[in-house]
């Protein structure tokens, strides 16, 4: 069985994807955070289907989204989230390259925790995913039903 | 003409009323005359009447009164007595004659008789044949037994044929004893019927006659006027009820009215003569007495006829005069109506428009020759038609509105002969002509108009349509343009974030083994990326105030330019920059977000290019103000700007200075040039080099922009 993990991260840019994981290693939060390629991977998840069928139980403590990713976008899974009961606790980092009003709006509309642009310059990009890392995975006290800090 | 039949009606009126009133007031006083008149005579009658029974009444008065005085005188009475007992003695006999006569001669008496009381005939004067009949000698006894005086009644006694009334006087002895009597007899003829026939007025008819009842008849007494021989001899029964002597005779007094003795209408006045059994009947004929009435009648006859002719003179004068009056005024009515047709005749020589005349209820009286021209009908035609039958079916009239109206301007659809419809325009107004009502109308064929009208109309829809379709095209294009800043804003700034994010991993992994030459490319690579991050950030920026949505609000530059200092405190910091501050700057209505990013962005520039100064001077002021603009400028003295290069310095990443000098991707003044037109505004510089700029911008007052 795989084990649950309490950031779930979705992502579609490998190099992206690396570059997070190196600003999250300096706190040990890569061994807490799932890496899924795109919207629908990030609700099979969530709703425990197709791959991860049979992971454990209990549902992340944090979920990072890009906005643009292939099939399903971080928008509708950011909706699909916020409307069901069971899911809509769950906090809900949107992570964008550009400030655009259009998604700010609509992300916030539907319920997002925060909406983080993300800097080019990578020091600055780093101290950004060390933050949200250390207090939405960290400080911050998940809803019940979270997967506990190890 | 129903004013001319009103206006005769009137006058008939008129005279009928005069003549009624004439008619009436005539028979009126005709009556009231005829009864007076009548009044009049009757009350003659009856003076007469009365004056008539007076003085018979006061002759027998006399006669009695002459009896008395010889009956009292004792000397006469002694005397007769004496000659009654001696008749021998002729000296008393001669002297009692004497007197006799003398009474005779002063009292009319016909004969006077001595009689003795045997009735014995002893003394006689005047006629000597005389007999004393029963009927005297019973008066006779009748006085002796009375001891008074008798006057008989007239008598015709059957011995003679003369008529006479006695007056008998007994004489007595000292003894009471009856001796004898003294006779008069007075013949009426003397004077009794003489005063019974005269009349004071000269009457052809009237007359007064004595009466007496005997038997069943009423016997007349007196000789009548209009009959001979009456007296004694004319009797009428008492049957004939309408004869004023039998109604006297039966004991009416008074005035009455019938027929006389000879059948002849009369009115009388009855009286019974005191102490007589007569009766006295004054009358006169009704036809004398109507003589004055009927001659007034005829009188009044003429009048009247006179007063009809003077009141139909006048009448038919007054009517002659106000015919005239009639005539002259519709003479004049007819000249003008004649002037009005004579006018628009003129207007039809000369009209461009079409001229039509019409009576109150729409007959066309007159048309000018375009009406003829257009509507194809002929101008006899036209005269004969009703103005309704030009318009094309469901057209509604002026006319049937019924009022009176000046100019009224309306657009209305004809139908010419042919059946061909025709817009006008008509201009119609209501001419009042001393009552008479005409419509006048001028039509304009607006056939070109409405042609015209209809192809602006498709024009307008056209362009409308074109607009539509420009802006669905513009959407279309805004729309990509959006979905184009949005991927370049993805996926621009990822590979750059990625190209930094690596090239910081790498200079960390290499670490102590990077050498400065590599260090220093690393570096390179580092900021090249960076300015690339900074210069799709500006271009993204420029893209989206295209498109932002404008947000009017009231706008204060004084606050912008105080925002827009402490906002570059950083920047000034350290360095001597003398402001000068129009403490006054406009107040405006705009997008103050927008407005904020051009002060913003002027006044960074000033601080930029003034860096090399010291002390820099930046002025930020206005001009004079028109009513329609406000006009603001910043200027500084810095490295300023070659003049030959205006043109580029509002376009987009368009740079006068190398970046090595001063920094900047060329998007601020773009920016501003598209913020101040939006709002309507111009926007221009004015630069010397290495002396200073001056950057102006002017914007609308209170006018609508995008």
């Amino acid at each position: 069985m795989i084990q649950p993990k309490r950031i779930l991260y979705a992502e579609d840019d490998p190099r992206d994807i690396e570059l997070t994981l190196v600003a999250l290693a300096d706190h040990k939060l890569t061994n807490e955070i799932v890496i899924v390629n795109d919207g629908e991977e990030a609700l099979d998840y969530l709703y425990k289907r197709g791959n991860f069928q049979k992971r454990g139980n209990g549902n992340p403590a944090l979920i990072l989204l890009d906005i643009k990713m292939p099939k399903v976008d971080g928008l509708e899974v950011l909706r699909q989230v916020k409307s069901d009961p069971d899911l809509k606790a769950i906090p809900v980092v949107i992570l964008t390259s550009s400030r655009e009003e259009k998604d700010l709006i609509a992300g916030y509309n539907l319920g997002v925790n925060a909406f983080v642009v993300k800097p080019v310059g990578f020091p600055n990009f780093v101290d950004a995913i060390k933050e949200i890392g250390l207090f939405w995975a960290l400080l911050n006290e998940p809803p019940v039903g979270s997967i506990p800090k190890q | 003409m129903s004013h001319r039949l009103t206006f005769i009606q009137k006058f008939l009126v008129l005279f009928i009323v005069v003549c009624l009133f004439v008619m009436g007031f005539g028979c009126y006083y005709y009556l009231n005359q005829a009864a007076k008149i009548k009044q009049a005579e009757l009350i003659n009658l009856n003076v007469i009447a009365n004056l008539k029974v007076n003085q018979i009444a006061s002759w027998r008065q006399e006669r009695i009164g002459d009896a008395i005085q010889s009956m009292e005188n004792p000397l006469l009475v002694t005397a007769l007595n004496n000659y009654l007992a001696n008749p021998n003695n002729l000296e008393l006999k001669t002297n009692l004659i004497h007197w006799m006569q003398g009474l005779q001669k002063a009292s009319l008496y016909k004969v006077s008789i001595l009689l003795d009381d045997q009735y014995r005939v002893q003394l006689i004067a005047g006629d000597k044949g005389q007999q004393i009949e029963p009927e005297i000698k019973q008066n006779c006894l009748l006085a002796a037994t009375t001891k008074r005086i008798v006057l008989t009644d007239l008598n015709r006694l059957n011995s003679s044929s003369e008529i006479y009334m006695e007056l008998i006087i007994p004489l007595f002895s000292n003894h009471d004893k009856c001796r004898g009597w003294v006779i008069f007899k007075i013949d009426p003829a003397d004077f009794l019927y003489p005063l019974i026939q005269s009349w004071p007025t000269a009457s052809p008819s009237a007359e007064t006659l004595l009466v007496r009842k005997a038997g069943d008849f009423v016997l007349y007494l007196n000789e009548l006027r209009h009959q001979k021989n009456t007296a004694f001899n004319l009797k009428c029964p008492l049957t004939q009820t309408t004869l004023p002597a039998v109604m006297a005779v039966q004991g009416k007094e008074g005035l009455v009215e019938g027929n006389d003795y000879r059948g002849i209408p009369v009115i009388g006045v009855i009286k019974p003569v005191p102490d007589t059994p007569w009766y006295m009947v004054s009358k006169i004929d009704k036809a004398e007495i109507y003589i004055p009435i009927q001659r007034y009648s005829q009188f009044m006859i003429v009048v009247l006829f006179l007063l009809f002719l003077v009141a139909f003179a006048v009448v038919y004068l007054l009517w002659r005069q106000q015919e005239f009056q009639y005539r002259t005024e519709r003479l004049a009515v007819e000249q003008e109506k004649q002037a009005l047709i004579h006018h628009y005749d003129y207007l039809s020589k000369y009209a461009n428009d079409m001229v039509v005349l019409t009576r109150k209820e729409g007959q066309i009286i007159e048309v000018n020759d375009r009406l003829v021209a257009t509507y194809g009908y002929s101008r006899e035609e036209l005269l004969n038609m009703n103005v309704r039958e030009l318009y094309a079916p469901g057209q509604t009239s002026l006319l049937d509105i019924k009022i009176k109206y000046e100019g009224h301007v309306f657009e209305a659809i004809h139908q010419r002969k042919d059946g061909t419809m025709l817009p006008v325009e008509v201009s119609s107004r209501t001419i009042d002509r001393d009552g008479e009502i005409f419509h006048s109308a001028i039509l304009r064929d607006i056939t070109e108009r409405k042609k015209a009208e209809r192809e602006i109309r498709q024009l307008n829809q056209d362009l409308e349509n074109r607009v539509i379709e420009r802006t669905a095209q513009l959407e279309a294009s805004n729309q990509e343009l959006e979905s184009f800043s949005y991927s370049v804003s993805h996926d621009l700034r990822a590979p750059l974030r990625h190209l930094e994010g690596y090239l910081s991993l790498l200079k960390t992994n290499l670490g102590p083994q990077l050498d400065e030459k590599s260090a220093r490319y690393l570096e390179t690579l580092s900021g090249a990326s960076r300015k690339m991050a900074v210069l799709i950030d500006d271009l993204l920026s420029f893209s989206r105030m295209g498109r932002a949505e404008f947000q009017k609000s009231t706008v204060d530059f004084n606050q912008m330019v105080k925002t827009a200092l402490q906002e570059y405190s950083g920047e000034t910091k350290g360095r001597n920059i003398e402001w000068v501050i129009d403490p006054q700057l406009p107040i405006i209505q705009g997008d103050s977000g927008m407005l904020q990013l051009v002060m913003m962005n002027l006044i960074a520039n000033a601080i930029k290019f003034s860096r090399t100064r010291n002390p820099a001077k930046i002025e930020i002021g206005q001009l004079q103000k028109t009513p329609d603009t406000v006009t603001i400028y910043v200027k500084d003295n810095g490295v300023g700007f070659d003049m030959n290069y205006i043109n580029k310095l509002f376009n987009v990443f368009q740079r006068l200075h190398k970046t090595a000098d001063f920094e900047g991707t060329g998007i601020g003044l773009a920016n501003v040039r598209r913020i101040i037109g939006r709002h309507g505004g111009q926007v221009w510089a004015e630069g010397i080099l290495d002396q200073g700029a001056t950057f102006y911008f002017s914007l609308p007052i209170n006018k609508e922009t995008h």
